[in-house]
């Protein structure tokens, strides 16, 4: 029957990398081939993924939680206004989020534009779409984006620019000019633009990750894909998300149920867990504290009130209720040493418990209120001064 | 950029299943509806997730253990002689593998032949390959494949023939005899042969799972899909399997690691412990389902359902509405939610025939899937808010007479 096999066949090869890492686990060599950690995965990340096998969250599932929580941190990091209700696809990875978003765009035919060199898979789904692909070489040393050779490879044929930033393999991160440059194209010349963005997280130095839909006129026409694999050292655990708008996205979705009809349940818990401890981590740090300690595991953040706040943790949490209507625990109640130690003694009444086990509206609550706060201060005084 | 959505947007549309649990969720309705259970997974299979996650099994991964098991099953159970190092792909489950088997063997313009009824999904994955779904109908009452409409069905242009046994809607499983039709028409057109098998394990009285690929001249050109979900109760965590001749399966390996990398790894460290159950499990397994099967059957037939067809395996009563209640699967099913507050699927989803057949078009809009994977508790409840309803209404009158 080989004869008979389909030509998208034919032309998907068995993944280089993957033959190389197999080749490299048989001699035993140290392994810096494969893009995924060796190092564990976060630990209260795996607790979340344990607890929610425990509670039975094992069957089709749709957790909406990372929709509300992704929307919110788009919002504060990007300045992107999207729906959680409507604008998001939750998929097996980033991989399976990029399949879908090309099936739901490409038609057989089309061109899609991608930067040279790029990742390897991006190639196969477009093929599989029956899309054409378009390599547009970056310009060694740094790999950057020629303006020129950039535009000259648009035909009318052009359906889409893929974008993978932070870059694999050059490790690019395109700057605010080039994104500028892309974001003029493809609105002159009204395409799509898909975006890997699963190095989100992981920039050096002075680069900071800007998303192309947050560039004007971008968003109607940005799929926006990415993953917990990167972020949360879970490669194996093929959790994803497209977002783009409504109807794009529905577009996705459905696509979506039909490749696979669902992404893993139990870490789509654990993928709602995370979101939302760096949601309050980020919101405390916003707030003036320095959080020394981040939580590992449980839904709480043991946070020290910083030395320049001249305030108990009675007053402080006294203060946070009746002027930013937030409740949180004061830290004191949980120690219970009789020190002759003075500088324990000063430290028992430092620290100020927050729960993060809470619906995203409470949680988005909780922000607003307590930057509403802070901005009426000006600055972080609660000790009613 | 609406009008820029491609044609296979447009064609897959959002699944009337889960549409239709929406509603039942939102008025807390006994989900009789999606074939997934409410009962937890076995404990063992739970536990070895756990430990694989704390083992810090969490990077890409394939678990070659899981071929090891399955080739040893395949042989013990089919007479299946099959390479663990060449035959297999590991999938997000068998959604995924049955899509890279797809894309592995259909060309544009290729037909694909399909029995009516049919799961909803096959269609759309056939179509993303720019494949021609052709279905062939099953005869009621006990969906009988006739082997004359069948052979009919094949042209020049036929790639493949899907087979879904046990089968979603109907229960049926199908017949050594419906099988030979089925392998000796493959061989003669020289077409593959795509298997759904995920309710393997789930047969009832003397019904057997025969494998298609067991029987002679089938192996070369049957490619097997399955999964954990059904039989270990894990329908969220996506493991699934392709089987097939090694050139075959190297083909849908290639095309599932484009799509989506890999299954989840600690779910496929999982599956070695689930897959190596003892049969005492399998053994209660089936019994339960049976259990739970009667039940339903009984409680349908209370209702003023007449069961033509008991299922001979799956989570699956497809009831035909009696003749004498004078409304459709679409309203009967509105109607149960509102009024019962029990939710099941309209049989009109799975059938895809435009037919000349006017007995046909009107027979399509009489069915109703009900799913009985689902806890005692829930099967109780069920079964007291359908009794009240019919005691409320004096006899089944669901038309808001």
């Amino acid at each position: 029957m080989e004869g008979k096999l389909s030509e998208a066949s034919r032309r998907a090869v068995p993944s280089p990398i993957q033959q190389l890492s197999h080749l490299a686990q048989s001699v035993g060599a140290v392994n810096l081939a494969e893009g995924f950690p060796d190092f564990p995965a976060p630990a209260h990340v795996k607790a979340a993924a344990a607890a929610a096998i425990a509670s039975d969250l094992n069957q089709y599932r749709h957790v909406q939680g990372i929709c509300d929580v992704l929307s919110e941190t788009m919002k504060r990091e990007h300045g992107l206004y999207v729906d959680p209700l409507t604008d998001f696809a939750i998929c097996c990875g980033q991989s399976e989020a990029f399949a879908a978003a090309v099936f739901a765009i490409i038609d057989p035919g089309d061109e899609v534009l991608l930067f040279d060199p790029a990742y390897e898979t991006y190639h196969t789904c477009i093929e599989l779409a029956r899309g054409i692909p378009v390599y547009v070489p970056l310009d060694p040393p740094s790999w950057t984006l020629n303006g020129d050779k950039f535009l000259k490879s648009f035909t009318s044929r052009t359906k889409a620019v893929i974008l993978n930033s932070p870059h694999n393999p050059t490790g690019k991160v395109f700057s605010k000019e080039e994104l500028l440059i892309i974001s003029e194209a493809c609105q002159e010349k009204d395409c799509f633009a898909i975006t890997d963005e699963v190095y989100e997280y992981i920039t050096y130095d002075e680069n900071k990750h800007t998303s192309l839909a947050s560039l004007p006129g971008m968003q109607e026409r940005t799929i926006i894909t990415s993953s917990l694999s990167k972020t949360y050292s879970v490669t194996g655990w093929r959790v994803g998300w497209a977002c783009a708008a409504a109807n794009i996205a529905a577009a996705i979705r459905n696509i979506h149920v039909k490749l696979t009809d669902s992404a893993p349940a139990p870490f789509q818990e654990a993928a709602d867990y995370a979101v939302k401890r760096d949601f309050i981590l980020q919101l405390l740090t916003d707030y003036g504290f320095h959080i020394s300690f981040r939580p590992q595991g449980s839904v709480f953040v043991f946070a020290e009130l910083p030395r320049s706040w001249q305030i108990s943790d009675i007053d402080f949490v006294t203060n946070l209720i009746q002027n930013a209507g937030v409740a949180a625990v004061p830290g004191r109640g949980f120690f219970h040493t009789d020190s002759d130690d003075q500088s324990y003694n000063h430290r028992y009444v430092r620290y100020v418990r927050f729960a993060f086990c809470k619906s995203d509206e409470t949680l988005e609550a909780a922000a607003w209120k307590m930057r509403t706060l802070a901005d009426n201060n000006g600055t972080m005084k609660l000790n009613g001064k």
